[in-house]
């Protein structure tokens, strides 16, 4: 059995995914967002360890207040604990609990497909949509979103992808996003939420 | 006219049978609801302004100084005589308190004190020779009840006014008329004949023969405002009269501190049904009736002292009303009468009176329940109680009395029992039965604990010897109070309003339950050192390491708090109680965890001394960190068959985090209750709003005259509570996104 560390749990999550859905924050990102709301998440140190079975036990207690949502997995950049979230996805797939990932998609494709493939959806938030103002904002390059985002279309995963924008860089941004969903054709949900 | 179906109650008073032989449920949505006419509005604002003069007063707006409170005792009062569509008031002017010495002269005195009204020395000379309930209990009181009142560990006491929390049927008199009630309490009266007059044959014939004259002097009320409710009421519009006569009776005769309403709408609807289908009303013309009822209900008054106040403030009568719930047939309670009480949120805005209740079931209908979502998302008025629980000990015709005590409309009272603070106990435990605050030995003498850090085992042995001292203590000072209430402040109306043949409970209740199970938590699972004072008291504790804390639905933790509770009413129930009185017990604090916290030292969990505990059941304030579900899981877990009287737990959530959009949100919200119930939760407050306009509503409470908020058990306006009880409020967990 697989642990992992733990951030934070909320079990009433009512605006990560569809539904009410119990949501698992996990430590570790390898991303430095200007904006990040919880740099607490970035290193692993400090979090609470928890085993797959915990958590899925925890959430099989109380699965009737997840009827009509399930479990998020986010973070941090979840995937970052591979072994151990694949390891839940499968467990709450077996369980018919609806799964969705919370990412940046900020792991390399190779490693990320798998659990991509094993999550009911995917919430990928884009950060910015340019390569060089993602480097800016988040301190990396843009390629593992970007394949991560061309994964999802060629597999047609169900994907809401959050591009944010950040007031102080307003409309241009926006324009930039707009054209880059134009030009690539991309035909998922796109949820536009401003941070700040 | 069509008549109603027969049945039962055609012979025998039978509301419960009248009712479910007649009701019409109802399925459909909230688009039926009528806006309120230009009449209700005139009146409504003539009474707000009336309360913004009563709040810039300082709370009170006249006192009735001259005159001791009874049914007929004063001459009929009016809002606007021509205008007004259900009349009576508890004087003769509306928001103008009355004088009820009965439950004690002090209450009285000190309430005219405290707003500057002199007592009229006619009635001071009179209670000089009338004795009072308070007399009563202080002359028996023994040293031992008055330390433990004295120093906290039992408090909330009812040994000063009324008791309250009985209900009347006041839907007899609109089905039988006074007249049928009188002549069945006649029939029953010989009764109580028996070959051997003990005290408790005697009591009760005297009970009763106090019932027939309150039921005379009922007739009178009616007919000093011009009404003849001897026979019953024909139409919609005298079955809420005949029903409003008889709530108004029972504030005239009793200041009881919780004085609730029952389950009337559904009752009522069936009038309205009638009425609507025959023609003689128009859905406009009814809910225009009920909006005048529910006006009357919102001016209910006490004359209470300041320090009452500081425990339950914001002048709450609990003016409970029962709504919904599941018929022993299967089907639903849900009527157009059960949108029409929420609609006077809507109507004459937010208002904590009545104490609009819901009686939850994930089988009412699922336009009722997205409906009662959004009214709790627009008002935070409402509370939920689960129909599902309390129906298997109650059946389909019980009311709420107060906040969270049910009882069967008309065939059970309770004995009032307040509280006491197991939190205290706990520290007495520790202290050898000395108190942590005044170092007064007030428990029995034990060694208290040694060593450089608490010893589980050691703790709980203690603590459960003064668990023995403190159950057997508590009973039979509720044993004196109920002796004397019965005998010195007789609820005659009320009494009548019920069947001869009365189920009793002795309501106990426990604070600070969550501040005890996180104490030995922190016992067993941290290192938790004492620290003394020069007179070896503990007076403080150093926690080392961390602790499973309840309201995380962790089994280590929420166990401690189940195993207290359950180990608590075991002991109440190995104390003889007061007419045999079966024992139950809340865990319900209602606005005094703020007080109960004031007088209790720092505990093991690391609160120090004089924090608030949390209200009710919930979790201590912030230590709830894994989100709602989680918090109300460990509170569901408090077994119902051990806190009967009922559990309490407040939910705060700030609008953003309940859901992206409105839909989102009623639809979040009534997932959320549906499954609290189905998770076997009792009761659960919902309130929805950010704590800025909480915070800004105490700098300008002007801006909000009518924001409401649900406390435990109870809702009240926010500008009433004291500073204290604002900032406890505010520094409550909301659950907020991370």
């Amino acid at each position: 059995m697989q642990t992992g560390i733990v951030h934070s749990i909320e079990t009433f999550g009512t605006l990560d995914g569809p539904g009410t859905r119990y949501v698992l924050f996990l430590k570790g990102c390898p991303l430095r967002c200007i904006f990040c709301h919880n740099p607490d998440t970035w290193k692993m140190e400090g979090g609470m360890e928890k085993t797959t079975g915990e958590i899925v036990e925890d959430v099989l207690r109380t699965q009737s207040f997840y009827k009509k949502g399930g479990v998020t997995i986010s973070g941090g950049e979840p995937m970052l604990q591979h072994d151990f979230v694949k390891e839940l996805l499968s467990l709450f797939r077996e369980n018919n609990i609806h799964t969705a990932l919370d990412t940046a998609g900020s792991i390399e494709i190779e490693k990320s497909a798998e659990l991509i493939d094993l999550a009911d959806m995917l919430l990928l938030d884009m950060k910015a949509p340019t390569a060089d103002l993602f480097e800016t904002i988040t301190g990396s390059p843009m390629k593992n979103s970007l394949d991560t985002l061309d994964y999802c279309e060629k597999t047609n995963k169900h994907s809401v992808n959050f591009w944010r924008i950040i007031s102080a860089l307003n409309m241009w941004i926006f324009f930039r996003f707009i054209s880059l969903a134009n030009t690539n054709g991309r035909n998922s949900t796109y949820l536009i939420s401003s941070t700040m | 006219m069509k008549e109603f179906a027969e049945g039962k109650w055609s012979n025998h008073i039978n509301v419960r049978d009248f009712i479910v032989r007649n009701y019409t449920p109802y399925d459909g949505d909230e688009s039926f609801l009528a806006s309120p006419t230009e009449r209700t509005l005139k009146i409504w604002d003539k009474l707000s302004k009336l309360m913004d003069q009563e709040r810039e007063k300082g709370g009170v707006l006249d006192v009735d100084t001259k005159t001791i409170s009874d049914i007929d005792a004063y001459a009929p009062g009016y809002i606007d005589k021509d205008n007004e569509i259900i009349v009576g008031l508890q004087t003769d002017a509306p928001l103008k308190r009355a004088v009820m010495p009965f439950g004690g002269m002090r209450m009285v005195k000190n309430s005219l004190d405290a707003y500057n009204y002199e007592m009229d020395p006619r009635i001071e000379d009179i209670f000089r020779y009338r004795k009072t309930h308070n007399d009563g209990v202080f002359d028996v009181y023994t040293p031992a009840m008055r330390a433990a009142r004295k120093s906290g560990i039992i408090t909330g006491l009812p040994d000063a006014y009324g008791r309250g929390r009985i209900i009347g049927d006041y839907r007899r008199i609109a089905l039988y008329g006074v007249d049928k009630l009188i002549e069945e309490k006649m029939n029953t009266k010989d009764d109580f004949d028996h070959p051997y007059m003990s005290d408790d044959y005697i009591r009760q014939r005297e009970e009763h023969a106090e019932q027939i004259k309150a039921l005379g002097k009922l007739k009178k009320l009616g007919e000093s405002y011009g009404f003849d409710i001897s026979k019953p009421a024909t139409d919609t519009k005298e079955a809420f009269q005949w029903v409003y006569f008889g709530y108004l009776a029972a504030v005239k005769e009793q200041n009881g501190a919780a004085m609730s309403l029952g389950r009337v709408s559904t009752f009522l609807d069936i009038y309205a049904q009638r009425d609507l289908e025959e023609g003689r009303y128009t859905e406009s013309e009814i809910q225009e009736i009920v909006d005048d009822f529910i006006m009357k209900l919102r001016i209910i008054r006490f004359l209470r002292t300041p320090a009452y106040d500081e425990l339950f403030s914001g002048d709450p009568n609990w003016v409970t009303e029962s709504i919904g719930g599941i018929g022993a047939d299967g089907r639903h309670m849900v009527t157009k009468m059960s949108y029409r009480f929420l609609h006077t949120l809507t109507n004459l805005g937010p208002a904590p009176e009545p104490n609009m209740t819901v009686l939850w079931s994930t089988h009412l209908p699922e336009n009722f329940k997205k409906y009662c979502a959004m009214m709790s998302i627009k008002t935070c008025s409402i509370q939920y109680e689960s129909d599902r629980i309390m129906r298997k000990r109650f059946g389909d015709d019980y009311g709420i009395a107060c906040c969270v005590s049910a009882m069967v409309i008309g065939k059970q009272m309770q004995y009032f029992g307040a509280r006491a603070n197991l939190a205290k106990a706990l520290l007495y435990a520790i202290n050898g039965g000395r108190d942590e605050k005044s170092g007064l030995q007030i428990g029995p003498e034990l060694l208290a604990c040694r060593g450089t850090y608490l010893d589980y085992e050691d703790v709980m042995r203690k603590y459960d010897v003064i668990l023995d001292w403190l159950a057997a203590l508590y009973v039979n000072t509720l044993n004196v109070i109920h002796y004397m209430h019965d005998k010195y402040c007789y609820e005659k109306i009320q009494m009548a309003l019920h069947d001869d043949d009365i189920d009793r409970t002795m309501a106990c209740g426990i604070a600070g339950l969550s501040v005890v199970a996180d104490s030995l938590s922190a016992i067993k699972y941290a290192k938790v050192k004492p620290v003394r004072n020069e007179e070896n008291l503990v007076i403080d504790y150093i926690v080392e390491g961390d602790f499973p804390k309840f309201g995380n639905n962790d089994p280590r933790v929420d166990d401690l708090a189940v195993d207290i509770t359950r180990r608590f009413i075991n002991k109440l129930k190995k104390v003889p109680s007061y007419r045999n009185a079966r024992h139950t017990m809340s865990i319900l604090t209602i606005t005094s965890n703020v007080v109960y916290g004031k007088k209790t030292g720092s505990t093991p969990d690391g609160r120090k001394a004089g924090e608030p505990f949390a209200p009710g059941a919930n979790p201590m304030h912030g230590r709830d960190v894994n989100g709602s579900i989680a918090s109300m899981l460990s509170v569901s877990k408090l077994p119902y068959e051990y806190a009967e009287d009922g559990i309490s737990y407040t939910f705060s959530i700030v609008p953003t985090a309940l859901g992206i959009d409105e839909e989102s949100r009623e639809e979040n919200l009534y997932g959320l209750l549906d499954n609290y119930i189905l998770e076997e939760g009792h009761h659960i407050n919902v309130n929805v709003l950010n704590r800025e306009t909480l915070i800004d509503a105490m700098d300008h409470p002007e801006k909000y005259p009518q924001l409401t908020i649900r406390v435990s058990g109870y809702a009240v306006n926010f500008i009433k509570l004291t500073r204290e009880q604002q900032e406890e409020v505010i520094s409550r967990t909301f659950h907020t996104k991370i």
